[in-house]
């Protein structure tokens, strides 16, 4: 036995990495790889299911904010992202480090109340990566393509920085839940108010680090041309 | 009375089944979508999910371990997708904006703001999350007052199918967690990096514990699904127990620096790759290219970090 249900991480390594290629879905590879690691670590399938099963159940935490998209989804058929766009829109001054980071910022600070505005699709591609483009191209009319990649890879990478290291702060967040679920299972009991005090530090200097890091990709796109 | 209803995770179940509820109609509504790209898979879908969401607490593990196993393989074989909803009209959304204003802002300030005000009441934030939506659903009528609740809830429907298998997949990847850590892979994980780092020192110890973090989540594609098997073969024993540490900020700070991985893997397709093709980008892993310098100063701020709060 020892290394054998490894096999089952390899799986969906496996999966995970080859997936996009052949079209196979990452719940399929995680699936297998969970089963065959169970069946090597010697758990029968009514096992399994019953893991699957209770720790399913006990997630159920992380998907409850299925009930707060009627509400919103009905505001967004009555202009909630027109009335954003109107938002955003008055920030004056724009270069595509000042957008992506002030989307950062408005990112962070959205995460970290709980609010669930943002994301890639609904935001980065309809408003901020146009956004910072226009404002490449004010500053530089025939930009190449690799710099409008650039500041369009930014804007995404705006999302991720926002999104990822200020969403521990809000004390329902779902990575907190699991942290304190966990350590339940492991006998220790922690609290979700202060996990969600001890992300603090991180999430300022996130947003330390993105403002000197977005400056810095500023002065790369922009070259000597800036201001 | 009210405030210990508040304030327990039990509570949470009432809302658990609302949302079942919710799910079932989206089923029903599914079913009567005729122009639906997956009708019948999308309907089953809902409904199990729906069935899980609200017989959760009373269903034999097995038994729901295996509606578990359906819904992934009906999403995972694709069987699921979208369909028409309740729509309008960009012109529409403009005059209406212009009508309604910050008013559009009622559900957000609604939801968060209660959710915020139940933690800070030391009430149960999820549960003051459930009760925010249901104020929303209430206060649709000063935003949105002649829409039927059908309308309302296809919007609903509308994110919810759009959302589609990446729905199930985090709390799947917990259950994938649950069964490494019977399997033992944990064990073995930590053995690994026990080998390579070390680990008799404070120091040894968190930087084991961040990197297992990172590199368990780079081959994973997320934190989550790194975090039990990680902290109960490495955070626990050589770190939280070792030297009685706050396990508080000690997991907190792990699950972030898992986070840094996060940044720098094609596996997190939905971060890092899936953007790449909505912005229309040439270079595949333009995004994690991006993002890795930041990913590595911010780890390394991390080791710091914990050194610095726990010692």
């Amino acid at each position: 036995m020892g290394w054998l249900p490894a096999l089952g991480v390899l799986i969906v390594v496996l999966g995970l990495a080859l997936g996009s290629k052949y079209k196979i879905n990452p719940l399929l590879a995680v699936l297998a790889g969970g089963i065959v690691s169970g069946i090597l670590g010697g758990l029968s399938i009514t096992e399994i299911l019953e893991t699957i099963g209770t720790a399913f159940v006990s997630s159920r935490t992380m998907i409850l904010f299925l009930i707060m998209l009627p509400a919103i989804g009905i505001a967004e058929k009555h202009g909630l992202m027109e009335q954003m766009k109107y938002i955003i829109s008055k920030l004056k001054g724009a270069t595509p480090g000042r957008i992506s980071y002030v989307y950062q910022l408005i990112r962070e600070i959205s995460v970290a109340t709980g609010m669930r505005l943002g994301g890639h699709a609904a935001f980065v591609k309809p408003i901020i990566a146009p956004m910072a483009e226009a404002a490449l191209l004010q500053k530089i009319k025939d930009a190449s393509e690799e710099k409008i990649d650039t500041v369009k890879a930014m804007t995404a990478a705006a999302e991720n920085f926002g999104n990822f290291f200020a969403q521990n702060i809000f004390p329902a967040a779902a990575g907190i839940l699991l942290i304190q679920g966990v350590m339940e299972e492991l006998g220790y009991s922690v609290q979700l108010t202060d996990l969600a005090r001890a992300s603090i530090p991180i999430g300022i200097i996130t947003a330390i680090y993105g403002f000197v890091y977005f400056m810095i990709l500023d002065r790369k796109v922009l070259g000597g041309e800036t201001q | 009375m009210i405030k210990e209803l508040l304030a327990s995770k039990s509570t949470l179940e009432y809302f658990y089944i609302l949302t079942g509820i919710i799910l079932w109609f989206y089923a029903y509504m599914t079913l009567k979508d005729e122009k639906h790209e997956a009708r019948i898979g999308t309907a089953i879908f809902w409904f199990v999910l729906g069935l899980i969401f609200v017989g959760g607490k009373w269903l034999p593990p097995v038994v729901s371990g295996a509606l578990v196993v359906l819904i992934a393989l009906l999403a995972g074989l694709e069987k699921i997708g979208k369909g028409t909803y309740f729509s309008t009209t960009l012109e529409f959304q403009q005059k209406r904006r212009e009508e309604l204003g910050n008013k559009l802002l009622i559900p957000i300030v609604l939801i968060s703001g209660t959710a915020i005000a139940f933690a800070l009441a030391k009430l149960h934030p999820l549960v003051g999350l459930g009760v925010g939506s249901v104020l929303a659903l209430i206060a649709t009528k000063f935003y949105a007052p002649k829409d039927s609740f059908a309308h309302i809830l296809d919007s609903g429907r509308e994110t919810s199918d759009r959302l589609g298998w990446a729905l199930v997949l985090p709390p799947y990847l917990a259950a994938l967690g649950a069964l490494f850590n019977k399997a033992g892979v944990g064990e073995i994980v930590s053995e690994l990096v026990k080998a390579i780092f070390p680990v008799g020192t404070p120091l040894g110890a968190i930087v084991a514990y961040a990197f297992g973090m990172a590199i368990f989540t780079i081959i994973m594609g997320n934190a989550f699904a790194a975090f039990a098997v990680i902290t109960s073969g490495i955070g626990v024993p050589l770190l939280i127990k070792a030297y009685g540490v706050d396990p508080a900020v000690a997991t907190a700070l792990a699950m972030t620096a898992g986070y840094c991985g996060t940044l720098t893997t094609p596996m997190a397709a939905n971060f890092n790759i899936v953007p790449v093709a909505l912005l229309d980008i040439k270079d595949k892993y333009k995004v994690i290219k991006v993002q890795i310098p930041m990913a590595i100063v911010l780890w390394v701020t991390h080791i710091i970090l914990m050194y610095v709060l726990l010692f």
